[in-house]
C-alpha cells in the first residue's frame, strides 16, 4: 500500500543552502494498517503527509502510494489518485460558502455519484460525527471541534483506501476524541489504511498500534503502543 | 455535478461579486448591442440586394423611328416570352416627363429649351417573373441578347451592373463591419476572461480544495465555463432586447417621415434563427473567454504554488420780323420835287433797311450754314456710329450664329449623353435614384449620379451657360439694332429741319433781292422825273445815286494786272493754316495808275502800318473802298474824288478792299463785270493756277 524507499524532500534556502525536510526515508505500510506518526514540530511530519497525499512530489527517491508513484505521477492520474485517499487537514480546508452537507458531499460529487446515493451517504456520515442537525449550516458557524469533525466526515465519506489525518483530535475534548478514534477504527476495520499524526501520547499508548517517529527528516520505527516509551519521558 | 449545481454556482458568484459581475455584464451587453446592430444592418443590406435581385426588370430601348407595327409586334413577343410577367410601354414624352420631374430642380432650363426636344428613347419595360420560373440570370441574359438583335431596338439592359456594384459596396461595408465586430468580440473575450480570472483568484482556495479532494481539472473548470457562457448568453439577450427597442424606434421614426416609409417597410429585425445563432455565439464566446482563463487553472499542483453678385434750331425765328412791308409809298409822278425827294429818301431808307435785312439774312444764312455744317458733321458722326452699330450688330450676329451652331452641337451631344445616361440607369437605378421624395435624399442621389457622369453634367452646365450667353447676345443685338434705328431717325429729322430752314432763308433772300430791285427802279424813275428841272446842289446830292444802285458797276482800281490773291478763305497747303483775305491783292506794271472805283470823298490818306501809303474813299452809306500799297497820294483827306479819278500809282502790288462799316465785302460782287479788266479776268482765269490775269 505505501512504499517509500530512500525518499528525500529538499527545499532551497536563501543562501543556496539546502534544507532536507526529509532525508533518506524508507517506509513500508501494508493494507489495513493503523499507524500513528509522532515527532516534534518541524521534524518533517507535514512534509511526509504532503508526499503521502500527493500534494507535493519528492525531490528524489521512490514513493509509491496505492500503486501510484508520487514522484512521476501524471496530471491525469493525479485526481484519480486523490479520490482514493481521504485527508483530514490540520486547518480543515472546508468550503466556506457551502453548507456542511455540501462540503461533505463534495468527494462523492467528484466521484460522480448519483444524488440519492450522495444524500444517503452524507447523512450517514453526519450521523456518525454527530452533526446531522447542522447539515445546512456554513462552516464558519461551527466551532473548531465541529469543523474538525466535518473535515473527518468529508475525508471518510467516499471510503478511501488510505486516510491521512494531521492531528485529527487536536481540538477535541477527550470524549469526542475517543468517538473520533472509534470512527477511525471502524473505517480501519472496513479496510482503510490509517496514517495519523498526533501528539496525544495517551491515545497512542492506549491503542497500541504501529508507531513511527520522525525527527530531523528521518524516521524511525517504534515499538507498538504500550511498549513505546516517549523520549521525553 | 448537474445543472442545478451550475445555477447555484452562478448565484453564488453573483452574490459574492455583484459589482464586478454587473460591470462585466454591462460591458458585454453594450458590445453585443453594437454587434447585433451591425449584424441586423448587414442582413438588411443583404435583403435589399436580394429584393433587387427578385425585382429584375429588363428595359428594351427603342430607336426613335421604329414603325408602330414593329413596336406592336415587339411588345407582343416580349409579353409572350417565358420569363416575362408584364410589359409596359414608356413613350419618349413619358420618359422626358419622368426625367423632368426628377431633374426639375437641377436643370430647369434644360428641358424648357424647346429646341432641345426630348433626347430619351422610348422603351418597353418587361417585368420578370419571380422565383425559379423566371429570374435566373442566364435566361435574362439570353432573352436580352435575343431582343437586342431585333429591328428597331437600340439596346437592352437590365441594370445588372448596378446590382453588382451595390453588392460589391455592401461587401466592403460588411467586411469593414466584420473587422470591427471582430475587434469588439476580441475585446469582449478579454472582458469575460478578466471577469473569470477575478472569480478564479477569489476562489483559489476552493480550487485547491477541489484539487485536493481529487476533482478532475474538468470538474474544477466547469463552473467557470458555465459562468462565462451565462455571462455571454444573458448579455447577448439583453443586447438583442436593447437592439430590438432601438430598431422599433428607428423604424417608427423612418415611417413617420414619409420619405423612408418604403425603405422602412423592407427592413426586418433579425430572424429567429439569427437570434438563436447570436445568443449561441455569445455563449460560446463567453465560454471561450472563461476557458482562456481557466485552461491552465490547475495542474493538480496548485496547492504546491500560488496566479477623434438738342438741336433746337430755334430758327431763331430769323427775324421773320422782316416786315419789309411798310414801303406803301406810291410815287405820284406829278408831284413836286420836295415830294419826290422825300420819296427818294423814303425809298432809300427802305432800300437801306432791305440791305440791312439782307445782311442780317446773310448772317443768319451763315449761321444756318454753320449749323448745316455742324449737322453734317453730326451726321458724319452718326453715320460713323451707324457703321459701328452695324458692325457690332454683325459681330453679335456672327457670334450668335457661332454660338447657335455650338449649341446645336452640344445639344446633339447632350442628347446622346442623356440618352445613354437614361438607359444605363435602367429602371432599377432610375427607380432607386429618382424615387427620392425629399431634397436631401435627392441631393445625395444626384451626387452619386454626378460622380457617375461628371462629364454629362459638365456638358449640361456648359450648355446652359451657352444658352444664357446666346440670350444675352440676342438682347445685345436687339439693343444695337434699336440704337441704329434711333440714330437713323435722328439724322433724318435733322436733315429735314435743316432743309426747311434753308428753304425759308432762300425764300427770304430772294424776296429781299426782288424788293431791292423794285426800290432801285422806283428811285431811278423818280430821279428821271426831277433831273431835267432841278439844279439845286443839295437836291442833286440827295438825288445822286446811292452806292447800292451802282452795285456791280464799280471800276477796277487798276486798269491792268494780275489778281494775285482773291477774297476769301485761303488754305495754305504746306503750313496747314487758314488765312482769311478781306480784299484783293492785285499786281500790275510798276507805276501803273490806281483809280477810284467810284465817286466819293477821301477819308484817309497816309501811311498804314504794314500796308504802306493807303487811301480810303467813303462812298456814302458807310461803304468804303481801301487802296493800299501806293507809291504816292494824289488826293488828300476831305477831297471829293470822281469815279475813275487817279488816286496814285502802284508801288508794287495794290491791296484793294471794299467795306461796309468795318466789314469787308467780296469786291467781285461790286466791280463791273463789263470793265475790260473784269472781262480779261474772266477769260484768263483758267490760264494760270492760283492767280488770275487781266
Amino acid at each position: 500500500m505505501i512504499s517509500f524507499s530512500h525518499v528525500y524532500k529538499t527545499y532551497r534556502g536563501n543562501e543556496g543552502r539546502e534544507n532536507h525536510a526529509l532525508r533518506d526515508v524508507s517506509l513500508e505500510v501494508g493494507k489495513g494498517e493503523f499507524i500513528f506518526l509522532t515527532g516534534p514540530s518541524g521534524a518533517g511530519k507535514t512534509t511526509l503527509f504532503r508526499l503521502l497525499s500527493a500534494f507535493d512530489r519528492p525531490s528524489s527517491g521512490r514513493a509509491i502510494v496505492q500503486g501510484f508513484d508520487i514522484a512521476s505521477i501524471s496530471a491525469a492520474e493525479l485526481p484519480q489518485f486523490r479520490r482514493r485517499i481521504g485527508v483530514v487537514f490540520q486547518d480543515f480546508r472546508l468550503l466556506r460558502d457551502r453548507s456542511i452537507f455540501d462540503n461533505i458531499a463534495l468527494p462523492l460529487e467528484i466521484l460522480g455519484e448519483r444524488r440519492p446515493m450522495i444524500e444517503r451517504r452524507v447523512l450517514e456520515s453526519l450521523e456518525s460525527v454527530g452533526l446531522r442537525h447542522k447539515r445546512d449550516d456554513l462552516p464558519e458557524h461551527l466551532s473548531g471541534g465541529e469543523q474538525q469533525r466535518v473535515a473527518i466526515a468529508r475525508a471518510l465519506v467516499h471510503r478511501p483506501g488510505i486516510l491521512i489525518a494531521d492531528e485529527p483530535t487536536g481540538n477535541l475534548d477527550p470524549h469526542m476524541a475517543l468517538e473520533v478514534m472509534n470512527l477511525f477504527e471502524t473505517a480501519n476495520a472496513q479496510g482503510t489504511t490509517l496514517f495519523i499524526a498526533t501528539h496525544d501520547h495517551a491515545l497512542v499508548q492506549r491503542k497500541a498500534k504501529r508507531v513511527l517517529n520522525i525527527d530531523s527528516g528521518q524516521i524511525a520505527e517504534r515499538e507498538r503502543g504500550g511498549a513505546w516509551v516517549s523520549e521525553t519521558t | 455535478m448537474g445543472f442545478r449545481d451550475d445555477l447555484r454556482a452562478i448565484s453564488r458568484s453573483w452574490a459574492r461579486h455583484f459589482n464586478m459581475q454587473f460591470a462585466t455584464f454591462s460591458v458585454l451587453a453594450a458590445t453585443f448591442t453594437i454587434v447585433a446592430f451591425a449584424l441586423s444592418l448587414s442582413s438588411n443590406f443583404q435583403r435589399v440586394i436580394s429584393l433587387w435581385g427578385e425585382k429584375v426588370q429588363v428595359s428594351v430601348y427603342l430607336e426613335d423611328d421604329i414603325p408602330a407595327k414593329d413596336l406592336q409586334k415587339l411588345k407582343e413577343d416580349l409579353g409572350r416570352h417565358e420569363i416575362v410577367a408584364a410589359v409596359e410601354y414608356i413613350s419618349k414624352d413619358r420618359a422626358a416627363d419622368l426625367f423632368k420631374e426628377q431633374m426639375a430642380s437641377y436643370a430647369p432650363d434644360l428641358m424648357d429649351d424647346s429646341e432641345f426636344a426630348t433626347p430619351f428613347p422610348a422603351s418597353l419595360i418587361a417585368q420578370i417573373k419571380d422565383g425559379k420560373s423566371g429570374g435566373d440570370l442566364q435566361k435574362i441574359q439570353s432573352m436580352a441578347s435575343e431582343f437586342s438583335q431585333r429591328a428597331g431596338v437600340e439596346d437592352v439592359s437590365y441594370g445588372q451592373s448596378w446590382i453588382q456594384n451595390y453588392t460589391a459596396f455592401v461587401r466592403i461595408v460588411q467586411a469593414v463591419g466584420f473587422a470591427i465586430i471582430a475587434v469588439l468580440l476580441l475585446g469582449s473575450l478579454f472582458v469575460i476572461a478578466n471577469s473569470i480570472r477575478t472569480l478564479v483568484s477569489s476562489r483559489r482556495e476552493e480550487v485547491e480544495i477541489f484539487e485536493l479532494i481529487g476533482a478532475t481539472p474538468r470538474h474544477i473548470r466547469r463552473p467557470y465555463l458555465v459562468e462565462g457562457v451565462f455571462l455571454g448568453a444573458t448579455s447577448a439577450l439583453l443586447a438583442l432586447v436593447v437592439n430590438f427597442v432601438f430598431y422599433q424606434w428607428q423604424v417608427a421614426l423612418m415611417k413617420r417621415s414619409l420619405a423612408f416609409a418604403r425603405v422602412a417597410a423592407e427592413f426586418q429585425y433579425l430572424s429567429i434563427f439569427q437570434i438563436v445563432l447570436f445568443i449561441l455565439g455569445a455563449a460560446v464566446l463567453g465560454g471561450l473567454g472563461a476557458w482562456l482563463t481557466v485552461r491552465s487553472l490547475n495542474d493538480g499542483w496548485s496547492a504546491a504554488r500560488g496566479a477623434t453678385a438738342r438741336a433746337r434750331i430755334a430758327l431763331m425765328a430769323v427775324g421773320s420780323v422782316l416786315t419789309v412791308s411798310s414801303f406803301a409809298s406810291q410815287a405820284s409822278a406829278q408831284a413836286d420835287v420836295g415830294k419826290i425827294v422825300d420819296q427818294v429818301r423814303e425809298q432809300r431808307e427802305v432800300l437801306n433797311e432791305a440791305e440791312t435785312e439782307r445782311r442780317k439774312l446773310l448772317g443768319s444764312i451763315y449761321a444756318v450754314n454753320q449749323r448745316m455744317k455742324k449737322i453734317a458733321s453730326d451726321k458724319g458722326k452718326l453715320t460713323n456710329d451707324l457703321i459701328h452699330a452695324q458692325d457690332s450688330v454683325e459681330t453679335v450676329a456672327t457670334s450668335i450664329k457661332s454660338l447657335e451652331s455650338h449649341l446645336e452641337r452640344q445639344r446633339k451631344n447632350l442628347r446622346i449623353r442623356l440618352r445613354a445616361l437614361y438607359k444605363v440607369s435602367g429602371e432599377p437605378m432610375i427607380g432607386a435614384v429618382f424615387s427620392a421624395s425629399n431634397s436631401h435624399e435627392f441631393d445625395t442621389m444626384m451626387r452619386n449620379l454626378k460622380i457617375i457622369s461628371d462629364r454629362d453634367f459638365h456638358l449640361i452646365r456648359s450648355y446652359r451657360l451657352n444658352l444664357r450667353v446666346l440670350a444675352q447676345q440676342r438682347e445685345k443685338l436687339k439693343s444695337q439694332v434699336e440704337r441704329l434705328l434711333t440714330v437713323e431717325r435722328r439724322i433724318k429729322r435733322q436733315e429735314r429741319l435743316l432743309e426747311q430752314e434753308y428753304r425759308t432763308k432762300t425764300d427770304l433772300a430772294s424776296r429781299i433781292e426782288k424788293e431791292t430791285r423794285d426800290r432801285k427802279q422806283e428811285i431811278e424813275q423818280l430821279r428821271k422825273k426831277v433831273s431835267l428841272s432841278s439844279s439845286d446842289v443839295e437836291l442833286a446830292r440827295v438825288l445822286r445815286p446811292s452806292i447800292y444802285e451802282k452795285k456791280g458797276k464799280l471800276l477796277m482800281p487798276l486798269p491792268a494786272g494780275d489778281l494775285v490773291r482773291e477774297f476769301g478763305l485761303h488754305i495754305d497747303e504746306t503750313y496747314k493754316t487758314k488765312l482769311s483775305h478781306k480784299g484783293w491783292l492785285l499786281r500790275a506794271q510798276p507805276a501803273a495808275t490806281v483809280v477810284a472805283t467810284e465817286e466819293g470823298s477821301v477819308v484817309f490818306a497816309g501811311k498804314f502800318h504794314g500796308y504802306g501809303n493807303t487811301m480810303i474813299v467813303d462812298h456814302g452809306d458807310h461803304y468804303y473802298s481801301v487802296y493800299a500799297g501806293l507809291s504816292g497820294l494824289n488826293a488828300s483827306v476831305g477831297q471829293e474824288v470822281a469815279r475813275g479819278e487817279i488816286l496814285g500809282r502802284v508801288e508794287r502790288d495794290l491791296y484793294f478792299e471794299f467795306r461796309h462799316f468795318s466789314e469787308p465785302e467780296n469786291p467781285i460782287s461790286w466791280i463791273s463785270s463789263k470793265t475790260p479788266i473784269q472781262a480779261r479776268m474772266a477769260t484768263e482765269t483758267s490760264s494760270q493756277q492760283g492767280a488770275a490775269r487781266w
